[in-house]
């Protein structure tokens, strides 16, 4: 049996997916967090069934490519839970009776019951049920309350057929909510005016800046504690003397105990880079997202900044993918499924894959410039934000079609819950050790044999028309060109043992960050938007980041 | 009297008269409850001409300016 878990966007299916399931999957306080279905097993008593978690829908005639997935997934289930937002019955119920109008056996879970009591809404729960005749079970998923009640009544789920026009749909609407809601009126609350002083000009543009500034000087403050505090002295005084000791004391001096500890060494820059120096900034990274997805401000933070986006094409919900992106840049591309057309969704990609260093790529360019010198930091930062702002405004211009207006539910404040916060950094650290470090090891070990197989020389002469003439890098650099492809970090790190001046760091940070994103990125562009926007993007970042490259090192050269 | 959402006083609220433009953004609007007899209540707009936001059904909802001009409310008496 296959159970589907559909409902409006931000009213809790993925919290109680994890419920069901016992499987961590991502719940933020923003419409759109889920843009792909994720399956899971429930088991309880004699009941087994796949239960699916399925992105939030408004409607079952779609907008943007996470509702078309949604839309697709209702063929498929035998059941439905919908899961209904108690606080907002109206809204909700108009997907409620669409899905009646599919014929499939359905329950309802009055979702967000704890809200809806505390913001002085009543329903009369057995009423509901009478009318729409289905179940009806009020829950309470972040604290599991009535999910008990939900389960058992799941064989009971009915399918009832509603049929109606749309006018007729929502008459039909007003007299359920009529029937069943109470509503004690209450006066604005405090933490109501909070809501709106982050959307109102007077207010909201400090609030955004305020926000900015903690949300960055928290990542690279608690990235650089950790990294300088804690990992670095444990691995430098732990770790890596006793591996230096055994490979030095096992294996014979030459060409394997180079690749295991000298210049790029797998058992020591393999460890070091993933785990010392990129950790801690991906770490500190999911924390402060986790903590501004959980609150509620980033539909606030997309309105603020709504009018500057529509200049470069995409308008302000743009910002949660280039959020997202600044985490890892598959995440952002696949979050790129809420926006309404493939116009803005191919703007915002390509900028992301250019510009906006992932967390793991942050943390190299920190490990690499910081130490140096703050500014140059700041300067790169700087030149990637231009970037931009001004190929957006490029793209805006040449690109076919228009601007689709801004239209996004604002949720009310959530006080983020430290386990769940807890949760969702734990997942993206479990999935970075799974699947990133590995690679960030492969990628060293390639480096190690380059270099030790003195391929990396010849390497160098060939590239050096661009490494060393265009860049003004040594043409040991090109090792960063080559794992560059691998992963966005390595063509950083691989930078870090070279001795370069301030102009070559800066130089060698940008070219790096435009660089093309990292390998597992174009499978994803192809499956996403097809193989010739794929190519395109692999080649302009390769194109673009030797341009950019070339007229800083031009740029330097000629004014310093 | 109608007037453009877009036009209407912070603070206000309007019944939604009526609702231009394309069948998409028209169906954008009303899967978010923002439809044609629906109160609303203007909280303001974001700066620079940004969004205009509104409450409908004890809901904040965001509305783009271009979508914010199409939407005709007309302003209850307080
Ligand atoms: N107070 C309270 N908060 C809840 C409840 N259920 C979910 N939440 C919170 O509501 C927010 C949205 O939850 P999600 O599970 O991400 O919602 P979703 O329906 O999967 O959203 P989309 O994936 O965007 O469609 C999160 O911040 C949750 O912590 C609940 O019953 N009570
Ligand atoms: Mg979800």
């Amino acid at each position: 049996m296959k159970i589907l878990l559909m409902g409006n966007p931000n009213v809790g299916k993925s919290v109680l997916f994890s419920r069901l399931t016992g499987i961590n999957v991502v719940a933020s306080n923003y419409p759109g967090t889920t843009v792909t279905f994720r399956k899971g097993t429930l088991k309880f008593g004699s009941l087994s069934a796949q239960i699916i978690d399925v992105p939030g829908a408004y409607t079952l005639d779609p907008t943007n490519k996470a509702e078309e997935i949604a839309v697709e997934m209702v063929k498929e289930g035998d059941v439905v839970i919908n899961v209904i937002d108690a606080t907002h019955l109206e809204r909700n119920l108009r997907l409620t009776l669409e899905l009646l109008e599919q014929e499939i056996p359905m329950v309802v879970a009055l979702n967000l019951w704890d809200e809806a009591k505390h913001k002085g809404v009543t329903i009369d729960v057995e009423k509901l049920e009478e009318l729409l005749g289905v179940p009806v079970v009020p829950t309470v998923a972040v604290t599991g309350e009535g999910i008990k009640e939900l389960v058992l009544r799941i064989p009971e789920s009915r399918s009832q057929l509603y049929q109606g026009t749309e006018d007729e749909r929502w008459s039909e609407i007003g007299n359920i909510v009529r029937q069943v809601q109470t509503l004690t009126h209450r006066h604005h609350t405090l933490r109501e005016r909070i809501e709106d002083a982050a959307i109102l000009p007077s207010t909201g543009i400090p609030v955004a800046i305020i926000a900015a500034l903690v949300a960055f000087g928290a990542v690279i403050g608690i990235g650089m504690g950790l990294r300088q505090f804690i990992l670095l002295p444990f691995f430098e005084t732990l770790i890596f003397p006793p591996i230096r000791d055994a490979v030095t004391a096992v294996v014979p001096e030459g060409f394997i105990r180079e690749i295991l500890i000298g210049h790029f060494g797998v058992l020591i820059d393999g460890i070091g880079w993933p785990l010392a120096l990129v950790l801690p900034y991906l770490l500190a990274f999911y924390l402060v997202l986790a903590i501004l997805e959980d609150t509620g401000y980033l539909p606030r933070l997309a309105c603020m900044l709504d009018t500057l986006f529509h200049k470069s094409g995409v308008h302000g919900g743009a910002v949660i993918p280039f959020l997202l992106g600044f985490g890892c840049t598959i995440g952002g591309i696949l979050s790129t499924r809420m926006l309404e057309t493939r116009r803005e969704r191919i703007i915002v990609v390509a900028l992301m894959c250019l510009a906006i260093p992932c967390a793991a790529q942050t943390g190299a360019i920190i490990a690499l410039l910081a130490e140096k010198s703050i500014a140059a930091l700041a300067f790169v930062y700087l030149i990637a934000f231009l970037f931009i702002f001004i190929v957006g405004m490029a793209l805006n211009r040449m690109l076919p079609g228009t601007t689709p207006s801004f239209l996004m539910e604002i949720p009310p404040y959530r006080i983020p819950n430290a386990t769940s916060v807890a949760k969702k950094v734990w997942m993206h650290l479990k999935s970075y050790l799974l699947d990133a470090v590995p690679l960030i090891i492969f990628g060293v070990f390639i480096a190690a044999m380059l270099y030790e197989s003195g391929a990396l020389y010849h390497i160098g002469l060939f590239l050096r028309p661009i490494v060393v003439d265009l860049l003004g890098l040594p043409a040991e650099a090109s090792v960063s060109l080559i794992l560059g492809i691998v992963r966005r970090e390595l063509a950083v790190t691989a930078l870090l043992g070279l001795d370069l001046t301030l102009v070559q760091l800066i130089v060698g940070a940008i070219v790096a960050l435009f660089y093309i994103p990292c390998a597992a990125v174009l499978p994803v562009l192809m499956k996403e938007f097809g193989v010739r926007y794929a190519v395109v993007i692999a080649m302009a970042t390769i194109v673009i980041a030797f341009i950019m490259g070339g007229m800083l090192n031009v740029a330097f050269t000629l004014f310093l | 009297m109608e007037t453009k959402l877009l036009e209407l006083g912070t603070g206000k609220a309007a019944v939604i008269k009526r609702i231009e433009g394309g069948y998409s953004s028209q169906r954008r609007l009303t899967s978010l409850g923002i439809r044609v007899g629906q109160t609303i209540r203007k909280v303001g707009s974001g700066p620079f001409n940004g969004p205009v936001v509104v409450e409908v059904d004890r809901t904040k909802v965001a509305i783009g300016k271009g979508m914010a001009m199409k939407v005709l409310v007309e302003e209850l008496p307080t």
